[in-house]
């Protein structure tokens, strides 16, 4: 593809760059702060770009965008809470691996597999973005059902082992989910005829509240032993050991990205999907997947390649055809049109500046979103060495002021609190968290695609005959429930003769 | 004696002044709706061309969910000092309520006065056989339940297609295809999913320029200057209008002073050429009515959904 020269200098401006550094550095500490995601990162910074340039705003904007979703990776691995939805699936084996005390080593993984991803994700943004955006469109709500029933199902690898318990577990989270105002007509449901629960339960405080205060509780019971601190060490050397290691996983890594890329394009799903699909995918395509969640860099490289691929995927359809692949860029939609721009098939013919302004500083955010962890890895782990004792009560309040900040609405924050018990409680039990929040995640959707597509046929299911794609979706995703059974069975016949 | 009327004096000067000095602070304008979006949008040009007219600020807050009941909330339990205000659509805001069983109606809140107009036209796919209205209707009495219709359920969209059903009189059976938002039908219609849908024509613009979708009619009272050539609803003899006319609200209970300081304010900015020329660059129509015909238009659009919402048993 061609990028237009004038929009390429003007990212390659001094003063831009210089932008362009805070914001992918602001953009990495919001990430990195649990219960702060890119999203609203995005939401506060859009009204100012108003006030900017147009191209200036976008570079800022894919700057902060691209810092955010890298820097769910720190509190993710060193502290096993995730700190935005697309970091989920890196707590699996970061946290672990870290526990080890490779703490360095978890993160220089994740950086070099955030890197990775953000650039395939560059690639297929400026090799492929027209083609896979019409492809993207003919994704409707029967396959956008499907997608949702097949991701549904890494429930099972995440579930590790307690699959009774973690299908409980979504069925727990897909109920939470239709709580409050029904997306597709609106009309009430659980509300119990009060206004506190119309918003029904937001996937944030959810998220957090079941990781972060869990987690935490967790580590009370063992506050009064001697600190155990994450201790690691983190040179240049071990970076470059970790990036040639990486020949060893280059399956894993490319097919990571196209996962990313893949879920980013399509409109309405993000990162905070691709991980999960993408850490799953490398389980089941592993030879030794017990190894998983204990610390194997499979499960990072998965988890952050595809989180910052969905990046790329996601500005695609932004970009081809005015479309948002997600909630963050949706709002980046309002950075054009205050400036008069309409967002839409025909962007790239008529501001090819602005093509190359996002191609361009998506490059370069990637660029400096390496150079500045690769620094700040070392700072990172010292932060973690402050005690628990004072490290978690300020974890705690910025969970709190996250939650709030959400809709400025203190029900989110009685949600967190009352996650974070149900989390524990959870926990203690032997039931995993996860399924719970992916149940909340897709169960809102996975409803209205399913009305949509039931709609579509004339009220009736004869529509997913004619639809390839969800019939394979709808097959794989079967078939690999069928497989867990068969081999959690098998499994059982074994240890008891 | 000389004490209580000092007192009183300087409690009258104090209390004369605080309503000659508004606005004295910022004013918060809730959209209830994300950054980005066409209420956001045409909000945000009106606040900024608005430090012109009024000495504070109008500071924009999206407070969204619960289909924008949680902005009208907010501003129907602030104080009414008309510091708190409201930028809503009739479309949204004099329906979600009865909707959603809230405890609260439009007319809880106070209106100052109507600001912008966006269009509403109703499009399809740019290989569709329908050239007019009159071919989309004639396709739908032919082979009834078969023509796929993207709406938003017991939305503007949903409204326009059974008032539409009303006037012609018959069962208008269609495929409805449940699609919330705009830009959602859009892509549903993009994708191949649906065949006849009604948006804002901000919305479709993009997609109508670039030919890959067309307009068939304009669903407003008169054509819209962004497409001249496209006939109204009425001219094509199918008696419906929308006009999605974005009103300002306050606090009930606001002195009257105060909101008359801001309709004259708004009634300033929204002849500002300046003004014109922003909100035209987005498709939006500046369209300045006062509380009055803003209460009208309000009360006739809540009256109709609210019988077309009973005459359809939309609500169990």
């Amino acid at each position: 593809m061609f990028l237009d020269l004038d929009g390429t200098l003007f990212v390659l401006h001094p003063l831009t760059m210089l932008i362009m550094l805070a914001g992918v550095f602001g953009g990495l500490i919001i990430g990195a702060i649990p219960g702060l995601t890119s999203a609203m990162a995005v939401a506060l910074l859009v009204p100012v770009t108003y006030g900017m340039d147009a191209k200036l705003g976008l570079a800022l904007l894919v700057s902060v965008y691209l810092g955010a979703i890298s820097g769910g990776l720190v509190s993710a691995t060193l502290l096993n809470i995730p700190g935005t939805p697309s970091a989920v699936a890196t707590t699996f084996d970061a946290y672990p691996m870290a526990k080890r005390g490779e703490a360095g080593k978890a993160l220089a993984y994740g950086v070099f597999a955030s890197f990775c991803g953000s650039i395939l994700g560059f690639f297929a943004l400026i090799s492929l973005a027209p083609a896979l955006g019409r492809f993207a469109l003919r994704f409707g709500p029967y396959e956008y059902f499907a997608l949702v029933v097949f991701t549904l199902t890494c429930i099972i690898s995440i579930a590790r082992g307690a699959l009774v318990k973690g299908f409980i577990s979504a069925c727990l989270g897909l109920f939470l989910s239709t709580v409050g105002l029904s997306s597709t007509d609106g009309l009430p449901r659980f509300t119990f005829g009060t206004n506190w629960l119309q918003s029904g339960f937001s996937v944030m405080p959810v998220l957090i509240g079941m990781f972060a205060v869990s987690q935490i509780l967790d580590d009370l019971q063992s506050l009064k032993k001697p600190v155990k601190i994450l201790s690691g060490t983190f040179t240049l050397g071990e970076f470059l050991r970790v990036a040639i290691n990486f020949k060893n996983s280059l399956w894993n890594m490319v097919r990571s990205a196209l996962i990313g890329i893949g879920i980013g394009i399509l409109p309405g799903t993000g990162s905070g999907l691709s991980n999960i699909v993408a850490y799953s995918q490398a389980k089941y395509a592993s030879k030794n997947p017990e190894s998983f969640g204990t610390g194997n860099p499979n499960g990072i490289i998965a988890s952050e390649t595809a989180n910052n691929a969905s990046v790329g995927g996601a500005l695609i359809p932004l970009m081809t055809l005015g479309i948002p692949g997600d909630a963050t860029t949706m709002m980046m939609i309002g950075a054009f049109m205050i400036h008069g721009i309409q967002p839409g098939p025909l962007l790239i013919r008529d501001h090819p500046d602005l093509m190359a302004v996002v191609v361009v500083s998506y490059l370069v955010s990637t660029m400096y979103m390496l150079l500045i962890q690769m620094g700040f890895i070392r700072v990172l782990i010292k932060a973690l060495a402050v005690p628990q004792a004072i490290l978690y009560p300020v974890i705690i309040v910025l969970c709190v002021m996250g939650c709030y900040a959400l809709n400025s609405n203190m029900v989110d924050v009685w949600v967190f609190f009352g996650m974070g018990l149900l989390g524990f409680f959870m926990k203690w039990t032997g039931f995993p968290l996860l399924p719970l929040v992916l149940g909340l995640i897709l169960g809102g959707m996975a409803e209205s695609e399913f009305r949509g597509s039931y709609a579509l046929g004339g009220d009736s299911l004869a529509g997913y005959l004619d639809r390839p794609i969800a019939l394979i979706f709808l097959a794989v995703a079967v078939l690999s429930v069928a497989t867990a059974l068969y081999s959690a069975r098998q499994a059982k016949k074994k240890t008891v003769p | 004696m000389r004490k209580i009327i000092v007192a009183a004096l300087a409690f009258l000067v104090m209390a004369s002044s605080a309503f000659a000095a508004y606005p004295e602070k910022s004013i918060q304008v809730v959209i209830p709706w994300g950054p980005g979006g066409s209420s956001d949008i045409s909000a945000r040009i009106v606040a900024d061309k608005m430090k012109k007219y009024l000495p504070q600020p109008l500071v924009i807050t999206n407070l969204t969910g619960a289909l924008g009941l949680n902005g009208a909330r907010q501003v129907l339990n602030a104080r009414p000092d008309g510091y708190t205000l409201l930028w809503e659509h009739p479309g949204n805001l004099a329906v979600a309520p009865i909707v959603t069983k809230s405890d609260f109606r439009w007319n809880d809140l106070e209106p100052v006065c109507t600001v912008v107009r966006s269009d509403m036209v109703m499009i399809v796919p740019k290989d569709s056989p329908f050239k007019n209205a009159g071919d989309v209707f004639e396709a739908i009495k032919k082979a009834p339940g078969t023509v796929r219709w993207s709406i938003a359920l017991n939305g503007v969209s949903h409204f326009a297609y059974l008032a539409m059903a009303e006037s012609l009189g018959v069962d208008l059976k269609v495929i409805l295809v449940p699609s919330p938002g705009d830009k959602a039908r859009v892509v549903s219609m993009l994708g191949g999913n649906c065949d006849v849908t009604c948006v804002s024509y901000a919305a479709a613009e993009p997609y109508i320029k670039s030919g890959d979708i067309r307009p068939v009619a304009m669903v407003n009272s008169q054509r819209s200057q962004f497409a001249k050539d496209v006939p109204t609803l009425i001219e094509q003899g199918v008696n419906v209008t929308y006009d999605y006319l974005c009103a300002v609200f306050t606090t009930k209970g606001t002195p009257d002073e105060v909101r008359e300081i801001l309709a004259e304010a708004f009634q300033k900015v929204m002849k500002d050429p300046e003004t014109i020329k922003a909100l035209e660059a987005q498709s939006f129509t500046p369209d300045f009515k006062d509380r009055e015909s803003t209460v009208k238009i309000w009360t006739e659009a809540a009256t109709l959904y609210e019988s077309l919402i009973k005459k359809y048993n939309l609500i169990k």
